[in-house]
């Protein structure tokens, strides 16, 4: 029952993590604006 | 970690800087605030219909016909629209960004507050009828007062429908006529440009304001009402 | 108030038949005209040749795709969301994302997947090497379950909160295993959540075309993005309006088959 538990707590934790990832991504180009710029130029070369 | 080169606040001067960006998030707001307020009015009027049949057939009728909105796909929405502005010829701009929006928050709004008037016993209007009060009385001092935190619901769904409409403004929206998203699509399209990113930040930090906003009314709301229920 | 007249009703109508009514009778008017304006059912004929048949199938099929990875996912979800101490905060942390703005997310996306983005750098560190993630069909349905999947996991976990568990306890004393548990009860009694969910997702995966767009480029083409064509591009808007009935019927189908659950509108 304990390990049934600990996998849900995993499992859920994975998807909330992938959930967050494009908003936790937006905060980090909030705070790294140029190494971004020079990143996505690169995209589109 | 090469590349970086410390904060800096370039980008968001350059958003501020950029006037065709200032108009358009002018006109994002605008149409969102208007929109909202506008469909919830509609909304509780809806809403007060669909309560007020008399038969249980026609009420299914009303709410079904309310779910069409909901259900359809935006592009069959915003098609749709499109071939009603344009026969009925009304240039497509912000009127016909504004009434699309209404279009598509009054089946929201009436969503959100059906609940809250189901909720309320009707003992309570006939007392108030005993006591004397007209129709428009019972309405403002009883109905509308217990069925706010429904109301506030359906106003906060509308305006985040509306700042966050994308496929719906994009069919209707013509030239010379923007709002955010459509700007932001358009502008992902042509390639990705430094000022995207800031716009973005910016809006996501707005949505959050709203969000907030939105919980701490729905908290006060709740407790002057004494059902502790947060949604 | 019974017997009172229904005041509120007639503004109510007024404005069903005026947004509702009206536009879609319209669209079915439109899709009888040609593109220059000529009464025809070349529209229809046209849409069960080949191109567009194969067109839907796909779209179809995609769709398909997108809500059983999503149901796959979401089930086990919102199972185990119902086993956790603070329901209240997990739902709450499930909802806040579909706040942020769409397109905001798809943006995200776009700089995650590129060729020098997180994921493509995490593949370089392990020793794989860049790939084209972008403009691939995985990235067309990973953002698409990305974007559907609250939709999904909250009817699916209203259903199950809606469960006796003493159901699940009788099965298990009754000797059941945990899988026959799941098969004939626990399953069986969530359909409803299921079947909500499923619509949430089906009939919006059918019309998605701005995901479509910039995900996926031109590699897929759905019948969002066909009828976005007919009508902003070529404007033929006959062929367009042809291709929204169909997706009209297609909803109306799809709502016959799993019920007029009210999933709540998604976004895209």
């Amino acid at each position: 029952m304990k390990a049934a538990k600990r996998w849900q707590s995993a499992y859920l934790i994975v998807v909330f993590a992938v959930l967050y990832a494009p908003i936790a991504y937006m905060i980090f180009l909030l705070v790294q604006q140029r190494r971004h710029d020079a990143r996505l130029r690169g995209l589109h070369a | 970690m090469h590349g970086f080169e410390g904060f800096t606040l370039e980008y968001y001067g350059e958003v501020f800087r950029d006037g065709r960006l200032l108009i358009i998030v002018l006109n994002t707001v605008v149409i969102a605030l208007l929109s909202s307020t506008i469909s919830t009015i509609l909304g509780v009027v809806g809403a007060l219909a669909i309560m007020r049949t008399r038969t249980r057939r026609s009420r299914n009728a009303l709410l079904s016909m309310n779910n069409v909105l909901i259900v359809s796909p935006d592009v069959i929405i915003g098609a749709s629209l499109l071939v009603m502005f344009t026969m009925a010829g009304i240039r497509l701009g912000f009127t016909s960004v504004l009434l699309s929006h209404i279009a598509f928050s009054v089946p929201i709004v009436v969503l959100m507050v059906l609940p809250k008037l189901q909720e309320m016993s009707p003992t309570l209007i006939d007392a108030a009828r005993d006591l004397g009060a007209s129709g428009w009385q019972v309405l403002s001092r009883v109905v509308v007062p217990f069925i706010k935190p429904g109301i506030f619901a359906g106003f906060f769904m509308a305006l985040t429908y509306s700042l966050d409409d994308f496929a719906v403004t994009f069919f209707v929206t013509g030239n010379g006529f923007s709002t955010l998203s459509v700007e932001i699509y358009s502008r992902a399209r042509q390639g990705v440009s430094l000022s995207i990113n800031a716009l973005s930040a910016l809006i996501f930090l707005f949505t959050l304001l709203i969000v907030l906003g939105y919980y701490v009314l729905n908290r006060r709301s709740a407790k002057r009402l004494g059902t502790g229920v947060p949604r | 108030m019974n017997a009172k007249r229904n005041v509120y009703l007639a503004p109510y109508l007024a404005w069903m038949a005026l947004f509702i009514v009206i536009p879609i009778a319209l669209i079915v008017y439109d899709s009888f005209f040609d593109i220059d304006g000529g009464f025809t059912f070349g529209n229809y004929e046209k849409f069960l040749t080949p191109i567009y048949l194969k067109m839907t199938v796909s779209s179809i099929w995609y769709a398909f795709l997108i809500t059983v990875f999503s149901l796959l996912i979401a089930y086990p979800a919102a199972y185990a969301l119902t086993k956790m101490k603070h329901k209240q905060l997990w739902l709450l942390l499930l909802i806040l994302p579909s706040w942020v703005n769409l397109l905001l997310k798809v943006y995200a996306f776009l700089g995650i997947f590129g060729t020098y983005g997180f994921v493509n750098g995490a593949l370089e560190a392990l020793g794989i090497g860049r790939q084209q993630i972008l403009f691939t069909d995985f990235s067309f349905v990973f953002v698409s379950v990305y974007i559907f999947i609250p939709f999904m996991i909250l009817p699916v976990y209203n259903a199950l909160e809606d469960l006796n568990p003493s159901l699940v306890f009788a099965a298990r004393d009754l000797g059941a295993s945990g899988w026959t548990t799941f098969r004939k009860v626990v399953f069986p009694l969530t359909l409803d959540g299921v079947k909500a969910g499923c619509q949430a997702v089906f009939i919006p995966a059918l019309s998605l075309f701005m995901i479509t767009r910039l995900v996926a480029g031109n590699r897929v083409i759905t019948l969002g993005t066909a009828i976005e064509q007919h009508f902003l591009v070529t404007q033929d808007w006959g062929m367009g309006a042809a291709i929204a009935v169909f997706l009209i019927i297609a909803m109306v189908v799809i709502m016959l088959l799993t019920g007029t659950g009210q999933a709540g509108r998604v976004r895209r």
